[in-house]
Order: structure tokens, then sequence, then C-alpha cells
């Protein structure tokens, strides 16, 4: 088949592709295989999963016992929800179900622990509870607004006014600045400026890395933000740390509102 | 461009070149390769069970523009990549994410995130692995984990299609922007995904916007 009539046959099929939600008919195509050196058993990349976790977790734990956080006492409260999971397929295959849930585990711990929870939030069983499962959920990406609202410090509506960059050229961070109009929880007032960092950033002049994931509003939009001034402190992706007081992290992507 | 199956990212200036954006009424592609072919490496640690998937959703992309040549290798990345991150941003990261490099016309006015890229640099595909290996509640109703079609389960309401995951990033890789009718579809390019549901096929003016790109 010439390369004209292989696209007519996808354009052909495509009404069907959307019903059906089945690729077209198509000629056999050419796979590649991985090489025998790159076929790790399935045990082999879930070994590889825990030592790529620990290793994270362990800087985050390092970082909280730095600022004086008795993460200890939290993750110990946490543990008393231990139960509550079971082994997905791939690590009971692996033979690595504890090994993987002490882990997820460490992550619902530090996840409470970055948001500015401490051991006085988990002494009570029930708000323990709501505490615990707001934050497996966060970690799911399934979070509801309850969820978010009980997890972050301030969760405000506002305009979105400008990208801003530390620097005028060349790599920076950038922050959306937010003028406050609504305040739903938190100490925050309406009129305040507060600039939120983003993942995505100016990498070199006229160059710019864009988490294809992350909402931007347009600005002068309306925005929902769930934020932590605590998270904040703690390194992101890129190691970055804010300690300036207009300065909140956002615990869950921003939500356009009109 | 690489493939991760952990949280960090690593990029690696690849090429610089012009290209000329093309826009749907919903859709938009903004940036285009300058040639056909791509060579793309796979983090192996990826569980070899995902392969299919991944290899899946590449060939959709190839079904409907033959011309468009993504070749997979498959090599161990490193854990940290050239900026050293040290930690997730655990704000937002859900199944996957695509991050672009783009250069923007140095006459462009306003941050350069809003505009269309003219030169589109690179691009690095994050799997998330912890939602690949995440355990499930007791309710085993409720698992929310990343599921790949190799056969250890069924695939169950409460999951995500790596697949469909995997394809949507690929199509930010190859330069679409989200879809602006509605987040949520049958579409490639429809920003959330959706568990219990795939959406491993292009509407057609996605179709349209890759055959005429490439």
């Amino acid at each position: 088949m010439t390369y004209r009539t292989l696209i007519l046959a996808a354009m052909l099929s495509s009404s069907a592709l959307t019903i059906a939600q089945t690729p077209p008919a198509a000629p056999p195509i050419a796979r590649e295989q991985r090489s025998s050196g790159e076929t790790p058993t399935p045990q082999e990349s879930a070994q590889k999963f825990v030592q790529e976790k620990r290793s994270e977790q362990a800087r985050y734990i390092e970082e909280l016992r730095s600022q004086g956080i008795a993460y200890g006492q939290v993750k110990s409260l946490v543990n008393k929800f231990r139960n509550t999971f079971k082994a997905n397929k791939r690590a009971t295959q692996a033979g690595l179900a504890d090994e993987i849930n002490d882990i997820f585990l460490e992550d619902v711990a530090i996840e409470l622990a970055v948001l500015g929870f401490g051991p006085s939030d988990l002494r009570d069983d029930v708000q323990a509870k709501r505490l615990f499962d707001a934050a497996v959920n966060k970690r799911r990406g399934v979070a509801t607004a309850d969820d978010l609202t009980l997890l972050a410090q301030e969760v405000v509506v506002g305009r979105a006014v400008e990208i801003a960059f530390t620097n005028a050229t060349g790599p920076s961070p950038a922050f959306l600045v937010l003028k406050v109009e609504r305040v739903l929880k938190g100490a925050l007032s309406p009129e305040r400026l507060i600039r939120i960092p983003l993942s995505s950033s100016r990498v070199g002049d006229n160059l710019y890395e864009r988490n294809s994931e992350e909402t931007l509003p347009p600005l002068g939009s309306s925005v929902r933000a769930y934020l932590s001034q605590s998270a904040s402190r703690f390194s992101d992706r890129k190691g970055r740390k804010f300690t300036e007081a207009d300065v909140y992290q956002k615990i869950a992507d921003l939500q356009i509102v009109n | 461009m690489k493939i991760f199956s952990s949280l960090v990212k690593y990029s690696t200036a690849i090429t610089l070149m012009v290209s000329s954006s093309i826009a749907a009424a919903q859709v938009t592609l903004t940036n285009k390769w300058d040639s056909e072919e791509r060579q793309v490496i796979v983090d192996s640690h990826l569980p070899i069970g995902c392969d299919n998937a991944t290899l899946n959703a590449r060939d959709t992309l190839r079904q409907v523009n033959p011309a468009m040549n993504i070749l997979f290798t498959w090599a161990a990345l490193p854990d940290a990549g050239p900026d050293n991150t040290t930690a997730v941003n655990r704000a937002s990261f859900g199944y996957g994410t695509a991050v672009v490099l783009g250069q923007t016309n140095s006459t462009a006015s306003g941050p350069g995130f809003y505009q269309t890229y003219g030169s589109f640099v690179d691009a690095d595909i994050l799997m998330n692995h912890d939602m690949i290996y995440w355990p499930v509640t007791t309710d085993t109703s409720k698992t929310y984990d990343l599921w790949c079609d190799s056969g250890e389960v069924a695939f169950t309401s409460t999951q995500t299609d790596y697949q469909s995951v995997f394809l949507h990033e690929l199509g930010h890789l190859v330069g679409f922007k989200h879809r602006t009718d509605a987040t949520s579809g049958t579409c490639m390019m429809h920003q959330n995904s959706r568990r219990g549901l795939y959406n491993r096929s292009l509407c057609p003016d996605e179709q349209s916007a890759l055959q005429n790109a490439y």
C-alpha cells in the first residue's frame, strides 16, 4: 500500500475509531523488543521501585527532622491504620507486599507531616482517621474537595494576576501571583497578593519548561486554590524551598472557577 | 527524549526547530519535530507487563500517521537527573505527565508559558510509579492504580488504563495541548483520565491535526 492509501484508510475509519474505541486495520508494524540486558523480572522492577522510594522518603524524613518535626510520632500514629491495605497483584507477584505497604504508609505519614500536621492532630482516633483517609486519597489522586479542605491550611478563591519570576532573564522558578478575593479557610485576607510556585519554569532566556499536566490559569481568571505554607518549606521536585511570607504551595492542581 | 518510571526528570536538549501552529476548534498541536523519526528511551524499570501498552500507544499514533516513527529503546535511567531533584512536588502529579521544553519567539510579550512555542526542544514523559505499585484498600473494588493489560488482573472500574495515559502523554510529546471542549471524554487529549474506561484512540480532529503536522 502506498503512503497516500495508508492515510486514506486511516481517515475513512476515523468515525468507527471514535465509536468502537478500536484502532483501524493497518499493515503490521514491526515492533522492537527489549534487549535481553534490559529485561528485569517483575520482582526486579518492584525492587527498583522500593529502592527509589526509600531513597526519596529518606530525604524527606531528614528534612522533617532537621526542622524539628516529631516525624517518628506521626509515623507511629499513622501505623494504627496499617491493616487497611492489601497488596496489589504486582507487589504480591514480586513478594514485596509488606515492604510496599510500609512504603505507602510512610508516604501518607510524610504527606501529613509536610502539610503541617503533628502528633497532637492524630491523637484523637476519629480525627486521625479523617486525616489519614484524606491523605490516602490525595496520594492516590482521588481526593475530594472535602479531603483537600481538611488537608490545606488555606483555601481561597482569587484572581490570577501575573506570572512572576525571581530574575528578569535567565533560569528562574515561576510563580502564579494570585489576588485573594474570598477566603474559605485560613488566615489570609481579601486583597492580599500571594505567590504560588509552579512546577513549570523558565530555564533560559525565552526557553520554558512546561509541565503539561499543570493547570496554568489564564491571567484574569478566577481560581480556587488549596494551599499550604508549611509544604512550601520542603523541597519540591526541583529541590526548591520557599520561606518568603507571601509564598504558599498548592497541594492540588489549581481549579479555574470561571 | 526519555520516559521515566520515577518522579525524577532528566532532560537533554535535542533539536531546535521552527514550527507553525496548527489549531483546530478544540485541539491544538503547536509544536512539531523536524523529522518523522524520534528515538525515545524508556526506563527499563517500568514493569515488563506494561511493555505492550507502551508499544500499543505508540502504534496508535503511527496508524493515524505512518510517517511518524517513534523508536523505543529500553535502558536503565539514572535515579537523579542533572538538576539533582531531591523530592517530589507532592502537590499535583497524577498518573503521568509530559514535561515540554520550548523556545518562544524572542519578540513575543508575556510569559512564555502562554505562548505558542516557536521551537520545540525536548520533551520527557514521567509515569507515576507510585500508581503502578500502590496497595489497594481492603475493599478491593477500590484500587485506583495504573492498570497495564498484562493479564495480571482484570480491569476494574476504579483503575486507570496505563495505555490511555501513555497515549495522552505521547500526544503532548508530539506537540498537542489539552482539548478545550471538555476536561473529560473519549478523545486522546482530554485533560482528565477516566477510571474504568479506555481512551485509546484519537478523535477525528486530533487525527487530522496529526496528519497535517507530519
